[in-house]
């Protein structure tokens, strides 16, 4: 996985949305919605959490094993980086 | 020779009260038409719930009504705004309101409770941009409204834009309509800004050719998008017929004291000599005896307003700005305009305007 942390665009509205997360891109004028697992992936992102971080808050909230959790991210971020969502420093 | 369009007949909406909830607001924008000292230099002011109820049962009673909209101030700063609601549904209306989407999250919870009675929730929107409409409304207005809408959008929850036509808004009408769309809005409603001051009407209302030249857009962007894009009443109109929902009596205003009067837009008008709009307090008097004077004042204003109409046409004469224009005729009828000098700029209209929203092509709302 990438060292760079990924980090929302400055053009991208989240908004906490009953666990779960909606997503305006002011660019493109879209709307994504975020599952309550992409939610807290996004909220660490906003922070400017570490990956490392963001994988290891998703196994303790759930039972996965630190692979699946790894997996989880690393496929959210590629779809969020292949709709523009999030910029890399 | 085309056929002119055919002349719709004028549709008041539901019969409904307007709700001022409070005096105050979070956001000072210099548009607004509402008083100074009500808003900022007066203790804050918040129609209680037992208020709300009498209110509420007795326009059931008396008016018929099946739709109440929320204003204020801001409304959502009422502190008991889910027990507001959760009146509202008891007595079976349907809600609506106007807010800047500052303090959306907090009342989020009661109006997703009460989502089955959500008539459309309306943010005002002053631009299409971060840029835009937080000039008017100060940093992080934008973001704040987009969330809030957000949060209508992925719950289903109708809600629209209303945007003041000035001389920014007036540039972007293109680029308005299409943001309001493509985040999924029921329709956009635009309004004439009111002279709320000299100063704002030389600087800020739009020349009588502007108007014109807005109102045309408007209609034509009407018949481009999916979505209903509106002019509220207030725009150049000379028919006789009544132009509105309160002059036509179906709709009434119950401002922030509790005070039953004509119109949302005439209540508490920043700079106003003239109270003939509010005809009773609601804290110590009947509903039935307040709305019966209520109904004198607007049959006495439409038939004045027709009267007006008539001889000006009668003569050959069109009506200037004023006259044609509903809202600033009320404004000078009930001694509510800063100066008649404050909208002498505005006030040269030679010919009557393309009366667009008469056509039925587009939606009017009252």
């Amino acid at each position: 996985m990438s060292s760079s942390i990924p980090v929302p665009g400055k053009d991208i509205v989240f908004t906490d949305f009953d666990g779960e997360g909606m997503i305006v891109d002011l660019n493109t004028k879209q709307y994504f919605k975020l599952n309550e697992t992409a939610a807290l992936i996004w909220r660490n992102l906003e922070s400017a959490k570490p990956i490392d971080e963001i994988v290891a808050e998703l196994q303790s909230r759930y039972e996965v094993t630190r692979e699946q959790a790894t997996s989880s991210v690393e496929k959210l971020l590629q779809k969020l980086a292949a709709n523009k969502l999030v910029q890399t420093n | 020779m085309k056929e002119p369009d055919s002349i719709a007949k004028p549709d008041y909406g539901a019969r409904r009260l307007s709700i001022e909830l409070t005096n105050i607001c979070n956001l000072h924008c210099s548009y607004c038409l509402r008083d100074e000292d009500a808003l900022y230099n007066t203790r804050a002011s918040f129609l209680p719930l037992e208020l709300l109820q009498k209110i509420f049962s007795e326009g059931r009673r008396v008016m018929g009504i099946t739709n109440v909209g929320f204003t204020g101030g801001e409304p959502t700063l009422h502190p008991q705004f889910d027990r507001v609601l959760d009146l509202v549904v008891q007595n079976g209306l349907q809600f609506s309101f106007v807010t800047n989407g500052w303090h959306f999250d907090r009342i989020w919870p009661a109006v997703n409770n009460h989502r089955d009675s959500v008539n459309n929730i309306a943010f005002s929107l002053d631009g299409a941009t971060r840029e835009e409409h937080d000039c008017w409304r100060g940093e992080g207005s934008f973001v704040r409204l987009v969330r809030a809408f957000s949060l209508c959008y992925g719950s289903d929850i109708p809600f629209n834009f209303k945007v003041a036509l000035r001389r920014d808004t007036v540039a972007k009408l293109e680029p308005l309509a299409l943001f309001a769309a493509r985040m999924g809005a029921s329709h956009l409603r635009f309004a004439h800004v009111l002279p709320n001051s000299d100063e704002f009407a030389s600087s800020e209302m739009l020349s009588t050719e502007e108007r014109q030249r807005a109102e045309q857009e408007i209609a034509n962007l009407s018949r481009i998008f999916k979505m209903p894009i509106a002019i509220d009443v207030g725009y150049y109109n000379t028919d006789v017929v009544s132009p509105c929902s309160p002059l036509a009596g179906v709709s009434a205003n119950i401002d922030y004291r509790g005070y039953l009067t004509l119109c949302c837009n005439l209540s508490g008008f920043r700079g106003a000599v003239g109270q003939g709009d509010v005809v009773g307090d609601l804290n110590t008097e009947d509903f039935t005896a307040a709305y019966e004077r209520l109904s004198a004042v607007a049959d006495a204003q439409r038939e004045v307003r027709a009267k007006r109409l008539t001889s000006l046409a009668e003569q050959g004469i069109a009506p200037d700005l004023v006259t044609g224009s509903p809202c600033l005729f009320c404004l000078e009828s009930f001694a509510k305009l800063p100066s008649k000098s404050g909208v002498a700029g505005i006030n040269q209209r030679s010919l009557p305007v393309f009366d667009a929203f008469n056509s039925g092509r587009s939606t009017v709302i009252n």
